[in-house]
């Protein structure tokens, strides 16, 4: 999104303009939803965390400082609470991780993908899931994240390779 | 031969991304056109890559749900009525501030009835207000500052809500009351040029009738004259004709008289006599 406009809306929201943050919306959620379900590894529970982390977005947005780019910030605010809901999960047992190893999965296109997905370690799987999901950019996968590009393409060619392993073993089992 | 199928397929992720240099492609592809594993290898990845593509296009409908919900939420959470004292109540009861103060006095309890218990003899009632003191006073100032947090975040959302709501209501209510006066300026504009109509038409019509007051006098007067002229000119004619006559008499008189005059064997007559007569006619 133009950084211009960007700005113009968020400070739209700021004035309380509900209708200004669909645009923000429409232009992050793919990547909010794919920093969740990179992060969480299950479809449903992305969603959910994604959409508390829009709907947070516009709760919160006077705490967005000057300057600082909307993007980033709401996936900041994804990623945390992907970590809360992870450490919910973990204290009531219902361990996220371990749902993934067991291929827990709920799809019903994609169950050997999502299952394979699942297994893989979050931070490889962060990286594959933002690349296919937003635009297949490196350079925007290292900004999102904050690393370098030559991070990003080492995790995701060991992601693709992990993957192909995952996929055979499952595949073949 | 293992060691080069390794190599090869460690450049292989980045071959699919596009991100393989020239050279290393170009080594890639002979070898791959030479080994039947590495191929198959290759052909999994692209396979792996195609999936996750379809994959990611399969999730657009829950991107496109998700930010229906989200949009949904919103619209439903900036509609909401503006917190009432009740809702507040209910925020305190709920908040964490409340959940420490109930452990304080929890605390407090349990304290008093260990004490009573464990102690040889009852605790004094000195040392049990005490004890309360020390409590209360190390719980109160973590216990208000949570309140004061807790309120002023509930106040901080519940205002940006109501800030919403309260606009598109000015906004309404601004609306309603410029279409009103709109109406209201209308109505009046309209009898204030009705009256200005009825006063125009009527000096009209004045002025209209005063005209023709002003030519009916002014044909009665020329009527009178014609009238006046007309009698006038009657008598005149008739004087006229009758002098006329009178002349015609008297010329055929002194006609008469000269033929006699002229005839032979007859005296001449006096002629100064008849000029004297006429002229003595004329001058009456």
């Amino acid at each position: 999104m133009n950084g211009h406009l960007e700005k113009k809306l968020v400070a739209s929201c700021r004035k309380g303009d509900v209708s200004a943050y669909t645009g923000l919306v429409k232009a992050y959620s793919g990547r909010v939803f794919a920093v969740c379900l990179g992060m969480l590894g299950h479809r449903e529970d992305a969603e959910d965390i994604a959409q508390q982390a829009l709907v947070k977005g516009l709760t919160h947005i006077n705490q967005l400082r000057d300057g600082e780019q909307f993007g980033a910030w709401i996936v900041r605010i994804a990623k945390n609470l992907c970590i809360d809901f992870m450490r919910r999960q973990k204290r009531t047992g219902n361990d996220i991780f371990q749902r993934a190893a067991a291929g827990v999965s709920s799809s019903k296109e994609y169950p050997e993908l999502e299952a394979a997905l699942a297994r893989l370690p979050q931070e490889y799987r962060l990286a594959l899931v933002l690349y296919y999901f937003d635009g297949r950019s490196t350079e925007t996968i290292a900004k999102t994240l904050e690393i370098s590009q030559v991070a990003v393409r080492t995790r995701i060619s060991r992601a693709r390779k992990q993957l192909r392993k995952l996929l055979n073993t499952e595949g073949g089992a | 031969m293992e060691d080069i199928c390794q190599n090869i397929q460690e450049w292989m992720p980045e071959f699919i991304a596009g991100s393989l240099s020239a050279e290393r492609t170009a080594e890639l592809q002979q070898h791959v056109d030479s080994c039947p594993a590495c191929s198959e290898y290759l052909k999994a990845l692209q396979g792996d890559d195609k999936l996750l593509g379809d994959f990611a296009e399969a999730m657009q409908p829950v991107v496109n749900r998700l930010e229906k919900n989200v949009m949904d939420t919103l619209s439903c959470t900036t509609s909401s009525k503006p917190v009432s004292q009740k809702s507040i109540w209910r925020i305190i009861i709920n908040s964490k501030a409340a959940k420490l103060a109930a452990a304080a006095v929890l605390l407090i309890v349990v304290s008093y009835a260990a004490g009573r218990l464990s102690a040889p003899r009852p605790l004094d009632a000195e040392e049990l207000r005490v004890l309360e003191t020390s409590l209360k006073s190390s719980l109160k100032p973590a216990i208000r500052q949570d309140v004061v947090e807790e309120l002023n975040r509930d106040w901080e959302l519940a205002l940006a809500r109501n800030y919403v709501q309260l606009k598109d209501e000015l906004d309404q209510q601004f609306r309603c009351d410029m279409n009103e006066l709109a109406v209201r300026t209308l109505a009046a504009s309209s009898t204030v040029t009705n009256q200005l109509l009825r006063e125009l038409i009527e000096s009209i019509s004045a002025a209209q009738m005063q005209e023709r007051r002003g030519i009916a006098t002014a044909l009665e007067q020329m009527e009178l004259n014609r009238l006046r002229d007309n009698a006038q000119l009657k008598s005149d004619l008739a004087s006229f004709a009758v002098q006329t006559s009178d002349e015609l008499r008297r010329t055929k008189e002194d006609m008469a008289q000269l033929l006699i005059n002229t005839r032979p064997n007859r005296p001449v007559p006096d002629v100064s006599e008849n000029l004297k007569t006429s002229i003595e006619r004329s001058k009456k």
